[in-house]
């Protein structure tokens, strides 16, 4: 079967979560912290409490809304690469959120630096399966220039698309001069959108105003915006994975509207970082098997509305890079793959999101290419079935020597790149582990040279914006 | 067009071997470029050229000699194929006794063909003793010192190989071959 894909909700059960969903956002509501959305909101027919700053959204307009979405937009990478979200497209994306990061050289945990940025963006470039590039929450910058300075270091480390997260509608608008530059003038930034932007509710129920200005400054300026929302199953999303899926998506499209009311026809993604809250430590866990059913499940209702998805699904509660890395991510990115999310996003991602690491950047991209295998599923057709070539191989021989494995080798087999598959007298001249493979693969990335360094006129041209942007910090600091 | 078969050896098959070769150590082919033009480059000269160098009275120039088989009681032989396939582009002339070849067939073929080398590979744990007898018979025919032995399959190790008084052990088949390289060129 090609494009192995599963459902994994059936019809009846699609159409159920569809009704919960809308009885939520109708007689629940929504808080959304911006006068101007909630004016828009009231014209097109949704019922505001003004002093509550809460919407009451009927089925309907809400279901107008959604029409106006692009099921599949395109963004670009500095080369000018066309890389597709939504329809039956699945991009990869290296995740954000992490404010820690393993040393390359000692293997401990220390503070993630813009340095580390640029050396995440430059892994990102380099690795066979990824499209989008974010980054690590920085710590050694203006604590509210992160974005700002952590776009600057990707912008020049990577030709894929920056997916920059800012912390409020001042960054975004420093980031958005930056996508002008980088495309040659707003218009042609428009046209081919060479930065993506992302905005996060806080879940349940609540799209908070610097989101909502950071959504504004970009559909605003009608480029692209995708929302992420948190739905932590337990403590604020019900503990049932369906409840977390009615909370997820009364998110999600709330946020999809605004974005069509704001701009209509503006392309968006939306999607959960779904977790479950360890009932034992707290900790939001974000690569629990329930992870994986939120996230298939969301890609299918939003599939359902005809709206592009993606989840942060690739991360791990380990510290290390050790077998649970492994094993979390396999569960919840090949399920989440298989139910067809249209941008998955995480990768390099350790213990829930709050570290990053190098290596498992370079893992990760192993897993996908690994899962991306699996997709293609099986191919049957007369060629494939190799009667003639097993009729001539006969009994007792071998297929080393046909022409048919020369030619459907490298489809039919995958290639991995840093997995053992040495015998033991092979792999004891080195003895290395795959955290170590990694390792030694990071560094050769992190030491090259930069293969598609930025214009020196665009360089200095983002350096002279984050400048601005500083001396716009110090004075609403000093003001 | 009346070609010289020597010429044909040294300066298509082998030559045309090497490329391949250099190949596969890139990255840039696999096993199946490999062993898909060495078969059939060895079918050429043992099938057409080598009687045409005999007519001549000529002999096949190589880098040494090789006897190779799976042991008594094995017929496991795809791993062996591919050895004596890979020493054939690396240029020995290689001797395939097939599969389930008894110690004695080993070292009176060696003795017969005066072959600088033995491999013999086993799978099975219960056909591993045959590699042991393959020593044995050596021993006895006193022609342990004229020909040197590497053992390959998947329950032959180093530590066994050297119990048993063998030469080398093959992980795999490029290690085979460059055992093989290492015995007889040195």
């Amino acid at each position: 079967m090609h494009n192995y894909r599963i459902d994994a909700l059936s019809k009846e059960e699609v159409h159920k979560i569809d009704l919960a969903t809308m009885e939520v956002l109708e007689k629940t509501g929504i808080i959304v912290e911006n006068d101007k959305v909630l004016d828009l909101l009231e014209q097109n027919g949704a019922k505001i409490n003004k002093q509550e700053k809460r919407v009451r959204i009927p089925e309907k307009v809400l279901k107008d809304g959604l029409k106006k979405v692009p099921s599949s937009f395109v963004v670009y990478s500095r080369k000018g690469e066309e890389v597709t979200i939504g329809g039956d497209q699945t991009v990869i994306s290296s995740g954000a959120g992490a404010s820690w990061i393993l040393d390359i050289d000692t293997g401990e945990p220390r503070p993630a630096t813009k340095k580390d940025s640029g050396h995440y963006a430059k892994v990102t470039d380099a690795m066979e399966n990824f499209s989008l590039c974010m980054s690590p929450i920085i710590q050694d910058v203006t604590p509210s220039l992160v974005d700002v300075h952590s776009a600057q270091a990707m912008i020049s480390n990577t030709t894929k698309t920056p997916w920059v997260c800012p912390g409020d509608g001042m960054q975004a608008r420093y980031i958005i001069e930056m996508g002008a530059v980088l495309a040659g003038g707003m218009e042609e930034f428009r046209k081919k959108p060479i930065i993506l932007g992302l905005a996060s509710p806080n879940s349940p129920l609540r799209l908070a105003s610097h989101d909502l200005d950071v959504a504004l400054e970009f559909a605003g300026n009608k480029l692209p915006i995708t929302l992420i929302n948190c739905p932590n199953s337990g403590a604020a999303a019900p503990v049932s994975i369906a409840g977390t899926l009615v909370v997820t998506l009364a998110e999600c499209l709330a946020f999809a509207l605004v974005a069509q009311l704001i701009n209509p026809g503006n392309a968006i993604a939306v999607g959960p970082a779904p977790t479950i809250m360890d009932m034992k430590t707290a900790i939001a866990a974000f690569g629990a098997p329930e992870c994986g059913l939120v996230n298939a499940g969301t890609a299918q209702m939003l599939r359902y509305y005809n709206v592009p998805s993606f989840g942060c699904i690739t991360s791990s509660e380990s510290i290390l890079i050790d077998a649970q890395t492994g094993y979390e991510i396999a569960w919840t990115t090949q399920l989440s793959m298989m139910a067809g999310v249209n941008i998955v996003v995480g990768i390099g991602l350790i213990n829930a999101c709050a570290g990053c690491s190098l290596e498992k950047l370079i893992i990760d991209d192993e897993v996908i290419g690994g899962i991306k295998r699996i997709l293609k599923g099986i191919e049957v057709t007369d060629e494939t079935l190799a009667v003639d070539v097993i009729d001539a191989v006969g009994p007792g021989g071998h297929y080393l020597a046909q022409k048919h494995s020369r030619e459907h080798l490298r489809n039919e087999h995958w290639f991995p790149k840093i997995s053992n598959r040495l015998g033991l007298q092979e792999w004891k001249k080195e003895k290395l582990d795959l955290w170590q493979v990694a390792r030694r693969e990071a560094k050769k990335i992190v030491e090259s040279a930069n293969p598609e360094p930025l214009d020196k006129d665009m360089e200095d041209e983002i350096a002279a914006i984050v400048e601005r942007a500083e001396k716009e910090a110090t004075s609403m600091q000093s003001g | 067009m009346n070609i010289d078969p020597s010429e044909i050896i040294d300066k298509g098959i082998v030559k045309g071997l090497s490329i391949i070769g250099e190949k596969f150590s890139s990255g840039e082919f696999f096993l199946v470029e490999l062993v898909g033009a060495a078969e059939p480059a060895q079918k050429v000269v043992k099938e057409l050229l080598e009687p045409e160098l005999k007519k001549k009275a000529e002999k096949t120039k190589s880098k040494g000699k090789v006897v190779i088989g799976t042991v008594q009681g094995d017929i496991h032989s795809i791993g062996k194929n591919i050895v004596a396939t890979l020493l054939f582009a690396s240029g020995f002339d290689v001797i395939d006794l097939g599969e389930d070849v008894s110690a004695e067939a080993f070292v009176n073929k060696a003795k017969e063909e005066g072959a600088d080398l033995i491999g013999a590979s086993a799978l099975l744990t219960t056909t591993l003793p045959g590699q042991k007898r393959i020593i044995e018979a050596l021993k006895a025919e006193g022609m342990r010192d004229k020909v040197k032995v590497i053992f390959g399959g998947a329950p032959c190790t180093p530590e066994w190989v050297e119990e048993i008084g063998g030469d080398g052990y093959a992980e795999n088949a490029m290690k085979g071959v460059e055992l093989a390289k290492k015995f007889i060129s040195g």
